[in-house]
């Protein structure tokens, strides 16, 4: 008989839902792409409803429900923040305690009350509280490819960790330190996004992307000042600078004051001191990250390392972990957020509750990520008859071929396949594709496409085996989770003119022979796509590659700024219609744009999502 | 209906904030720093190491101060 576990995160932001048989994630989705709220933070009753239906079960099957945190651990940290901060938390006390005692705290009698609002059950499954980290430690380590492993996760807080190392031996995972808040590493990062004038939560990929254009030329003062680095990585934050704990602001006056001026506003222009920033505290998080990573490898010997927490979704500090050296490999949770501690969540309860055995079989257990719902051909005709819309079906081997073609004359395709991603990237499911090569790429998917700022920087997808020649790679990185420079034969040296630039003026300059990948510093974040994983993705990048020569395409998330990642066949038609993508592939569906009808809507779509 | 209910709830919370919470944080802040907010430059680390009680599944307790012996660096 088979014995199903249910991870679910919700409450805060990246509700999420994840189901295991015997140990085996069967399906794991975030809210948002159902309910079409980026960071929906409610019950996640679609996802839920998607993995139970994937499974072919109901609740009533399932044997465990695992809750990625601990309620009443994280009021008893609020409470001690409070007690800490005396006074100055007054506003915020008389804010937040009534919702606290209300229901944020009674979080399996809420739970208890989702399940029979929406899936009608009068007695809900077992609830366990998973500690926030350990949620997130069992993600990275549980669904890692080996057998024991020292682990890192790092976000901006859960119940009282910010920081926590851990080391996984088998089905075992010990706690090995923490440092708790308010110091917090996800925190400061997140203090100097809103600065900058970027939203807490989602802004942080931006100041990440905004870093190589500055200098680091506050990373003293941020040192000096902001925070207290150890020789082991640990850290001290000076709260005189930061508003979070207690306050409804990220930073206190005194921050504003020791970097020149108030915050940047949202949307308006930016300037060298934002860029000189993002690259100051990039580089501090580096360095906090590397001795933290250098502490844990000589504490624990092991030689492997898993990462979890928001934190270790920037891949730019993964990338430096991975060229230090440190440790022999390293695998980062995909879904490093905390949509993945619903899974970590689940795994704990499978391996730590219910002490089930854990066996390793070369690879890891994330399956590409693909763990979402998926649409057959059948499916979208409907959507798409439904929509008026006019398609061509091609065969398998057409499919490519066709679509490899028009990627190299130029054209920006929609390209919806098979089951849907877990975690925040767009991995070859629900992608945005175009050629690397093109010049103009970047502006035009940033300006015309995605209708997101300009210096944000496109991914690539390259072929595994041809990686090496394309980037300084020497591991596979299939989640695009790791940053590395572009291999030096494809670089393109930059001219006397090209050093004159300052800032955002740096993207004119043409940087390789990929440049719509390649950020003003030669780097890329990569994902390398072997033959396993996503066949048919695998299979378009080949056929690109043996028209053009080139294995390299640019793979962005299947949205626009501000909206989740498309679901289903409908959202991802109403994408392509919006924007100026040339073509959309819907499963073996070819559409292009010229043959549609025009997309009439009675109201503004822009104003359907917010800017994040 | 609901904003009314929660005046009173608020009241309450203030009143326990101002009589207890307040004065029970001062006290706590002169007699130790649970949250470590001020800075110990004399320190050498700002790690918490675990203990790990004897409990079914993982179920970790972060109980203890490190030892100086115990002090990775």
């Amino acid at each position: 008989m088979n014995s199903y576990v249910l991870g679910l995160s919700s409450g805060y932001h990246d509700s999420a839902a994840a189901l295991l048989r015997n140990g085996e994630v069967v399906a794991a989705a975030q809210e948002e792409r159902f309910s079409r709220v980026k960071q929906d933070s409610r019950f996640p009753a679609q996802a839920l409803a998607y993995c139970l239906r994937e499974a072919g079960i109901t609740l009533a099957d399932v044997e465990r429900v695992c809750y990625y945190e601990n309620p009443v651990r994280k009021l008893g940290r609020i409470a001690s923040t409070y007690l800490n901060f005396g006074l100055h938390g007054w506003r915020s006390f008389v804010d937040e305690m009534p919702a606290w005692l209300g229901h944020k705290v009674f979080v399996r009698r809420q739970l208890a009350a989702d399940f029979a609002t929406h899936f009608g059950v009068r007695e809900a499954p077992p609830i366990d509280y998973i500690a926030h980290h350990e949620s997130h430690a069992a993600s990275a380590f549980y669904a890692s490819p080996y057998e024991s492993a020292a682990v890192l996760c790092v976000d901006g807080v859960g119940e009282a960790a910010t920081t926590s190392a851990w080391v996984g031996q088998g089905r075992q995972l010990t706690p090995v330190w923490d440092i708790r808040f308010p110091h917090s590493l996800g925190l400061l990062y997140s203090a100097v996004t809103w600065f900058c004038g970027f939203k807490v939560d989602s802004g942080e990929y931006k100041l990440m992307g905004l870093a190589p254009y500055g200098e680091p030329r506050y990373a003293g003062q941020i040192l000096e000042q902001l925070i207290d680095v150890k020789a082991d990585g640990s850290f001290w934050l000076n709260m005189a600078y930061f508003d979070y704990a207690v306050g409804d602001c990220m930073v206190s006056p005194r921050f504003a004051q020791l970097f020149g001026g108030p915050r940047r506003e949202p949307e308006s222009p930016i300037t060298q001191r934002e860029l000189d920033l993002a690259a100051s505290v990039q580089k501090v998080l580096e360095m906090v990250l590397l001795r933290l990573a250098a502490t844990l490898r000589r504490q624990t010997g092991q030689k492997r390392l898993c990462m979890a927490g928001g934190v270790a979704l920037n891949c730019v500090a993964n990338g430096k972990l991975a060229a230090a050296g440190l440790f022999d490999d390293i695998w980062v949770q995909p879904a490093a957020g905390d949509s993945g501690g619903a899974l970590g969540a689940a795994l704990a309860g499978w391996h730590g509750r219910m002490e089930r055995p854990r066996s390793v079989h070369g690879g890891d257990r994330m399956k590409a990520t693909l763990l979402g719902s998926s649409y057959s051909d059948a499916e979208i005709e409907i959507a798409l008859r439904a929509h008026g819309a006019v398609a061509t079906r091609l065969g398998d081997a057409q499919l490519c071929d066709e679509v490899a073609g028009l990627l190299a004359q130029g054209e920006v395709v929609g390209w919806f396949q098979g089951r849907m991603e877990f975690g925040p990237r767009a991995l070859g499911a629900r992608s945005i594709l175009a050629d690397a090569r093109n010049t103009a790429m970047q502006t035009v998917m940033n300006l015309k496409i995605k209708n997101r700022e300009s210096f944000r920087p496109f991914a690539p997808a390259v072929l595994a085996d041809q990686a090496k020649d394309w980037f300084d790679l020497g591991y596979a990185s299939p989640y695009m989770l790791f940053v590395v420079g572009v291999n030096a034969g494809q670089r393109i040296a930059e001219t006397d003119e090209d050093r004159q630039r300052f800032g955002i003026e740096r993207l004119k300059c043409p940087r390789s022979t990929i440049p719509a990948v390649t950020h003003v510093d030669h780097s890329a974040r990569v994902q390398t796509v072997g033959p396993d994983g996503n066949p048919r993705f695998h299979a378009l990048l080949s056929a690109f590659h043996r028209r053009t020569g080139c294995p390299v395409l640019v793979n962005t998330s299947f949205n626009v700024r501000g909206e989740p990642i498309v679901e289903s066949p409908g959202n991802a038609y109403l994408c392509f219609m919006r924007t100026q993508m040339d073509s959309l592939v819907l499963g073996n569906f070819l559409l292009r744009k010229a043959d549609q009808p025009a997309l009439v809507e009675s109201t503004d779509w822009r104003d359907e999502f917010a800017l994040d | 209906m609901r904003l009314l209910l929660r005046v009173p709830t608020v009241l309450l919370f203030s009143a326990v904030f101002l009589l207890l919470v307040l004065p029970l944080g001062t006290l706590l802040r002169a007699v130790a720093d649970p949250m470590r907010l001020k800075r110990a430059p004399q320190r050498d680390s700002w790690l918490r190491m675990a203990r790990v009680q004897a409990q079914r599944g993982n179920a970790a307790a972060w109980t203890r101060e490190p030892d100086a012996a115990e002090r990775p660096l």
